[in-house]
């Protein structure tokens, strides 16, 4: 029966995998060894693993200045391979015997996005997507400059940097990819990153819109708050499976901790409403007006109920201190 | 030249009569006026200091804002009279009249020495003098000029030329004969001073109990004075045809009452920004104070004409936006007075022009029925061009607050 030798870094990740058919292998940093070991802890001559006449392999230790350490640290001079997968560590190098009869994981299916991340892999869709956030861009700089002392133009300089900031958490994906072994996806990224930015702008035309034509609709506060959060727990899902996170709940986790920023992030800010309300404000020309407008009857009437919430803050806010007042007294 | 040297004569037979008068108003009701301090409980030390005076053998009027926080914070205050060299003596509150600023007081300690109150106003250019403590210096008698009424004021106030400084504030102003013609409440500067007028005293006297209230029956009373007095406020406003003017092509009302005064301003035209703007705004120099942290019983309005129409749609929209983006209360108030503004929002036809409107309110903590209402409107750009219409009324109740926005929601209109 073939045997396997299978090298490991010190995060126990696979780094060479070797078979033989021989009945004994050498191991060490010697150039006559099967297997040469590069670890400078390790010997010349370190160890052999030799099958005997009862078909069973064992490890034995040549005298090595570091030794043969089994899965719990304690030293080996001979060791019975009884079972497939032990552990060992010559040196500092860590390695893993296994027979050829060891069960191999189940297969995994192909990520059922991998169609769209190969659609993201195309350089046209990224190239299309950068242009629009380029082009949304400049028109914030054009809608927002007005007058002769206007620096629309100047600010229009500015948009490679900003396309550039937007890339750094593309990048940063990437690289992590990079560290940890798998495919980095860079441009896949970048295009997921782009298409976000676009999508996030047709929502916000359409935002605008509903806001100008739906005041107090439930439709529109819904639609507010579940489609941007939508689009952000899409972005980081597949942002993270383009990573190929392979542990489901790693992979939920970070998607629900970096889209919960929509919500944590007004939660976060002081408003002094007392003083300065918040209010609806969406204007926009009379063409986008899709609506018969309400009429001042409608408004007043309505208006009963801002009147009665207000009194009902205040009368709690009365009974409270009144039994403050009453338990100082 | 006679002329010159009968000026001169008259100066000359007048100054001494001035001094004269002064020390002999002085001499006689020094002992009538005291100091009002207002002693924080924990630090022992004065708060808020005015002056006071005696109308009775026990009775002392002041300013209401001198001893508001009293009433505010009961617990956290002593109201003391100081009678100077060690001589203080605790202070009842036996009744205020927040609208005019005054508060009834009473010391323990009977007082011989007393202030009469005038039977009627003075005539106008005569000489008063206004009596009290200013920063705490120490008493003293400030000579000055009548100059009648307050113009285009609601809440009644003598005008009288002469310096009334902080801490001066509750003290009495008297005629030559030493009768009170009012109470000293404030100042706008360069010598022109504000005094309640004696008419306004007598009512709290004539009104008062004998017996010393609790702060709730106090708060009950000033709760009825603002409702009685918005509603006397707002009433002609609301019952009356508003005289309109045109602002650009909106209409915008032009001295709906006396007391509410117009101003206006407009851009050059071609401004270097593309939009043409013209604005005027509408409010009352004065309030009702209710403690440090609150003030009500105030009107203002806003109106501003926009025009851009060189300006790319999208682009005047934009811009036109952020204008109504903001806008907050104009009466000071505190978390601790009132709850948050709570806002309608909504596209309405006003003259039928589709018009944003805003409408928001929010609740006084200590005073239930009344409420400051927040008003916003913007009618939807037609050609580059927009009207924004604002109002705010502070301490006004539900049904005044509406009418008042049904008013002026029909009265502030685009004219198509």
């Amino acid at each position: 029966m073939a045997i396997l030798i299978e090298l490991l870094n010190s995060q126990g990740r696979v780094t060479e995998r070797h078979k033989f058919n021989q009945p004994q292998i050498s191991l060490g940093r010697g150039y006559n060894n099967d297997i040469i070991l590069l670890d400078p802890h390790s010997c010349a001559e370190h160890a052999v693993l030799t099958l005997n006449e009862q078909q069973q392999w064992q490890l034995t230790d040549m005298h090595s200045v570091n030794g043969v350490l089994n899965q719990r640290g304690q030293r080996v001079s001979q060791q019975p391979i009884s079972q497939s997968g032990q552990e060992f560590t010559l040196g500092k190098q860590r390695l893993r015997i296994l027979f050829s009869d060891h069960p191999v994981a189940a297969t995994q299916p192909l990520h059922a996005a991998e169609r769209l991340f190969q659609l993201l892999s195309s350089p046209l869709l990224l190239l299309g997507a950068m242009l629009l956030v380029a082009l949304s861009l400049g028109y914030e700089f054009w809608l927002s400059g007005i007058g002769e002392d206007s620096q629309w133009h100047k600010q229009l300089l500015l948009i490679p940097f900003i396309m550039l900031m937007f890339a750094l958490w593309p990048l940063l994906l990437a690289v992590l990819a990079r560290f940890s072994g798998r495919e980095p996806r860079l441009r896949s990224q970048l295009t997921l990153t782009f298409s976000l930015l676009v999508l996030w702008s047709g929502w916000q035309i359409l935002a605008a819109l509903l806001n100008f034509n739906l005041n107090n609709s439930l439709l529109a506060a819904g639609l507010s708050y579940l489609l941007p959060t939508a689009l952000l727990v899409g972005f980081f899902w597949l942002s993270f499976a383009l990573m190929s996170i392979q542990r489901r709940w790693l992979h939920i986790g970070l998607t629900l901790l970096l889209s919960s920023i929509y919500w944590i992030y007004p939660w976060t800010q002081q408003h002094n409403q007392h003083y300065a309300p918040q209010y609806q404000h969406q204007l926009l020309p009379q063409a986008w007006l899709l609506r018969q407008p309400a009429t001042t009857e409608s408004l007043l009437e309505h208006s009963d109920s801002l009147f009665a919430e207000t009194a009902a803050e205040a009368e709690q806010a009365r009974a409270k201190k009144a039994a403050k007042q009453a338990s100082i007294d | 030249m006679w002329y010159r040297v009968f000026c001169g004569l008259v100066l000359a037979l007048a100054q001494p009569a001035v001094a004269d008068t002064a020390q002999s108003v002085f001499s006689n009701y020094q002992d009538a006026l005291i100091q009002v301090q207002v002693i924080e409980n924990q630090t022992q030390r004065k708060s808020a200091i005015g002056s006071g005076f005696y109308v009775s053998g026990d009775l002392l009027i002041t300013n209401y804002h001198v001893i508001a926080e009293k009433i505010h914070s009961e617990q956290q205050y002593q109201l003391m009279a100081n009678l100077g060299s060690d001589n203080k003596q605790q202070l009842d509150i036996i009744a205020v009249d927040v609208v005019n600023d005054l508060a009834l007081l009473r010391a323990p300690q009977q007082q011989s020495r007393q202030f009469s109150l005038a039977n009627g106003l003075p005539a106008q250019g005569e000489q008063v003098f206004s009596l009290g403590n200013p920063h705490d210096l120490g008493m003293v008698v400030v000579p000055g000029t009548f100059n009648g009424l307050k113009q285009q004021s609601f809440y009644p106030r003598l005008h009288v030329t002469g310096s009334i400084n902080p801490g001066m504030s509750g003290g009495p102003s008297v005629n030559s004969d030493g009768e009170v013609i009012g109470v000293n409440v404030a100042t706008a500067g360069n010598q022109i001073g504000f005094v309640v007028p004696v008419a306004q005293v007598s009512a709290l006297l004539a009104a008062a109990g004998n017996t010393v209230p609790d702060i709730a029956t106090l708060q009950q009373q000033i709760l009825q004075q603002l409702l009685a007095n918005q509603q006397q406020m707002l009433s002609p406003l609301l019952s009356k045809d508003w005289q309109m003017q045109a602002l650009g092509k909106g209409l915008v009302p032009e001295d709906i009452a006396p007391f509410v005064q117009c101003w206006g301003r407009a851009t050059e035209q071609q401004q270097e920004n593309g939009i043409d703007t013209a604005t005027a705004s509408c409010g009352q120099s004065e309030q009702i104070y209710l403690s440090s942290g609150l003030t009500t019983g105030k009107l203002e309005m806003q109106f501003e004409w926009l025009d851009g129409k060189d300006l790319h749609p999208l682009k005047f929209n934009h811009h036109y936006q952020s204008r109504i983006s903001y806008s907050g209360a104009d009466n000071r108030a505190g978390k601790h007075d009132v709850t948050n503004f709570s806002c309608r929002s909504d596209i309405v036809a006003l003259a039928g022009v589709a018009t944003r409107v805003i409408f928001c309110v929010r609740a006084y903590k200590d005073y239930p029925e009344l409420f400051d209402a927040l008003y916003l409107a913007a009618t939807v750009a037609q050609q580059q061009q927009g009207f924004v219409s604002h109002f705010t009324l502070a301490g006004v109740t539900r049904d005044n607050a509406k009418a008042f926005a049904r008013k002026f929601m029909e009265a502030v209109v685009w004219q198509s």
